[in-house]
């Protein structure tokens, strides 16, 4: 079960800011190709015998929903026949109630639209695509009615069936040949994450941490909770171990400010450092073991800190030690819930109750893109149904269907261009094999040969990452008007018209997100920033007192989604990836006062609440001057009246807090530009 | 078992029944040898399950119309 697996050691894996890559091969690549190919032809087989009316809508299918590893494919799968059964219904309960008007119909059409990228913007993902898919099914089906309407149902039903069938297809060819399951690949890549996550510590502990090595951190990040939930498709022992699963994803998220709170800490801590060198030694070489570390090395490592505490050094040498015990005490349960996820349950770990993925939603984001669409699906048929044009309904679903699918993109025009440009390259293909090639093919099996011939190698260009969405484009294209070619006798205007509003349609949806929706990747880290410090001013303000696994859940997947933007930032923008780590801390300090709170004596309780109460201001957004004095006056307080070990842990997170807040809250000069 | 059987006027093929009830005796059959724990033993889950799918399927199909209640 180890995969042998990391970053950069198969020649074949392409770098990108998104996590290591499934491990590639060009054997692996063309056994991928050979399966997508093969789940192509048994679709289209049976679609032609079947006498469906749209069989090549099945191959495009089969070109979409695979994927390289089963997992992902299968829950691909589930999410595209159920939003297909959604947008589909839809056209069939929209179209007919505005079958005298299609200007309405437009405008529902779009509306529908618009409503279910909305909703889609604010899920996870790869739930979300049933949302985006039941947006655009809609609209593939609507528009082109609009010239017969009374097709409305055949069309549907058409669409809905050689779905399924391509998406069964697939399914089938990829869970009985040669299977690659996701759940080794979320193992490996937990694996990367937590070898990326010690080698930071050791880094920090040693003292030589670098930005290197946080970048990394994050980068290994990305994707992990999409890949969970595509685990839990094709392997069973991680579905059981969903709970170990989730906890560990926290509790490594958790590594981040308890590093950077410790890197912190032992560069203040000056002379006294000396004294706790041997445990720091200690500590390092146990991180330097990785994933494959033994937990219960943690024991010795914690009598060792135990027995240095009580020195009588301050509150700097008790905040480091107590942070050094925090990273030793965070590894073990990161090493005892990898082995649990591996199906080898070891000593228990606390954790909070199961809850759903807290993810980051933006709604006003969402509305903005969802209102780009609308204003371009409306612009695209008023045009086309202003000057009368035939095409105008295919440019019209085109736009509706090119927004839908890049719109989680901070630039979705680039996106959509290059999806609109490698459609027309298919169509272009199609065209040139309607006149050359369907003439001198009289049975299925030239045909299958002679597309092989074309989609063999264009399946290898589906499994890069780099190129997969051109390949895709691609075989829609050309799918696309091979399955014209089914119903309609294409002659070369019909061609050209279909060419010609597909390039219209993606123009259009491109040009308008261009001008209201693109945002620059720094300005969308910023506003996650911002949103990062809602949260903090909610748990300051005692407004929202969440778990602490889902919280650092919550602000780690925002500081991944920052670091993807800021991957090639420098200077400011780069500083604030500190600054979120910083609040990171700060939320998971804020927690444990709250919880500590109660059992300080009235003094110092109102010290500390004073205390919040300014941080709560700070993080809203004003200016707080006195927060300096206020957290030192609080710290003496809690160390004069206070007794028992409740006191220093309160002392300590306090300690920690204001450290935090006050590295989150020096006054930045672009921040609010 | 050929024909049709006919639902409130609409007529449904009785092999799309017999996939209905294949399919949800072959989820209850997976449910109950996943909670034995026979999934330890299988070798290739996916491949089990299809050609328990299929098997199913023919009892089902030979059962129906010998058997009057299906």
């Amino acid at each position: 079960m180890e995969v042998q697996l990391r970053a950069g050691a198969s020649p074949a894996a392409t770098r990108s800011k998104g996590g290591s890559p499934i491990p590639r091969s060009l054997a692996n690549d063309v056994v991928f190709s050979a399966k997508t190919f093969a789940a192509a032809m048994l679709a289209l087989y049976l679609a032609f015998s079947l006498d469906l009316p749209r069989p090549y809508w099945a191959l495009i299918t089969a070109y979409i929903v695979a994927r390289p590893l089963s997992g992902m494919m299968r829950s691909k799968a589930v999410y595209r026949l159920s939003g297909t059964l959604v947008g589909a219904a839809a056209a069939v309960a929209l179209t007919p109630a505005f079958i005298d008007a299609p200007e309405l119909l437009t405008f529902a059409l779009a509306l529908w639209v618009a409503a279910c990228v909305f909703l889609s913007l604010l899920q996870p993902a790869p739930r979300n695509y049933t949302f985006r898919l039941s947006g655009y099914t809609a609209a593939l089906v609507g528009f082109p009615c609009f010239d017969a309407p009374g097709e409305v149902f055949e069309t549907a039903l058409a669409r809905v069936e050689e779905i399924s069938l391509g998406a069964v297809c697939v399914a089938l060819v990829s869970e009985l040949v040669l299977p690659r399951y996701t759940g080794r690949y979320l193992m490996a890549r937990f694996d990367i994450w937590l070898g990326a996550g010690a080698r930071w510590a050791c880094d920090a502990l040693l003292g030589r941490e670098s930005a290197i090595d946080q970048r990394r951190f994050i980068a290994e990040a990305a994707g992990l909770a999409e890949l969970r939930v595509q685990a839990a498709y094709d392997t069973p022992e991680l579905r059981a171990a969903e709970a170990a699963t989730r906890t560990l994803h926290a509790r490594v998220a958790m590594l981040a400010p308890a590093v950077f709170g410790l890197a912190d800490r032992l560069r203040e801590l000056g002379p006294g450092k000396a004294k706790l060198s041997p445990i720091l030694a200690t500590l390092a070489k146990w991180l330097s073991a990785g994933p494959r570390g033994a937990p219960d090395d943690a024991i010795a490592i914690r009598e060792a800190i135990a027995s240095a505490r009580g020195a009588g050094q301050g509150l700097d040498y008790a905040g480091a030690l107590a942070r050094i015990d925090d990273l030793a005490r965070l590894w073990r349960e990161c090493l005892i819930l990898r082995q649990e996820m591996r199906g080898r349950p070891g000593a228990a770990v606390r954790r909070g109750a199961k809850s759903d993925p807290p993810i980051d939603r933006d709604p006003a984001m969402a509305a903005l893109s969802a209102s780009a669409l609308f204003a371009a699906i409306l612009l695209c048929g008023g045009v086309s149904m202003a000057i009368g044009w035939q095409g105008g309904a295919t440019a019209t679903m085109m736009a509706a269907t090119g927004g839908a699918i890049f719109a989680a993109r901070d630039d979705p025009a680039r996106m959509t261009m290059r999806f609109s440009l490698w459609t027309t390259v298919g169509a272009l293909f199609a065209g040139l094999w309607l006149v050359a090639v369907m003439p001198m093919i009289d049975g299925f099996p030239l045909l299958g040969a002679s597309l092989g011939l074309l989609l063999l190698p264009i399946g290898l260009a589906t499994a890069k990452r780099a190129t997969g969405a051109s390949a895709i484009a691609f075989v829609y294209g050309f799918g696309g008007l091979m399955a014209l070619q089914e119903t309609y006798a294409v002659d070369f205007a019909a061609w050209a018209n279909g060419v010609l509003s597909v390039t219209v349609g993606s123009w259009t949806v491109a040009l308008i997100m261009a001008l209201i929706r693109r945002v620059s990747p720094e300005w969308a880290a910023r506003r996650l920033f911002a949103a990062g410090r809602v949260d903090l001013a909610a748990i300051a303000g005692a407004r929202w007192v969440p778990q602490a696994d889902d919280l650092a859940e919550r602000m780690f997947d925002r500081i991944v989604a920052m670091g993807s933007r800021l991957a090639a930032a420098e200077g400011a923008a780069g500083a604030l990836l500190d600054e979120a780590f910083a609040d990171f801390g700060a939320s998971l300090d804020l927690l444990r006062l709250r919880a500590e709170r109660a059992r300080l004596a009235p003094p110092a309780r109102r010290a500390a609440d004073l205390v919040l109460k300014t941080l709560a201001r700070r993080f809203a957004g004003a200016p707080a001057p006195t927060l300096a004095r206020r957290v030192d006056r609080a710290l003496r307080r809690i160390a004069s009246e206070t007794r028992g070990d409740g006191a220093l842990d309160a002392a300590l997170a306090f300690d920690g807090l204001g450290r935090m807040a006050l590295l989150s809250a020096q006054p930045r000069q672009e921040a609010h530009a | 078992m050929t024909g049709e059987i006919d639902i409130c006027g609409v007529f449904i093929p009785g092999f799309l029944i017999a996939l209905v009830v294949a399919l949800a005796l072959t989820v209850l059959i997976r449910r109950a040898l996943a909670a034995c724990g026979a999934y330890r033993l299988i070798w290739r889950a996916s491949l089990f399950d299809f050609a328990l799918a299929v098997v199913i399927l023919g009892g089902v199909t030979a059962a129906q119309g010998r058997v009057p209640w299906i």
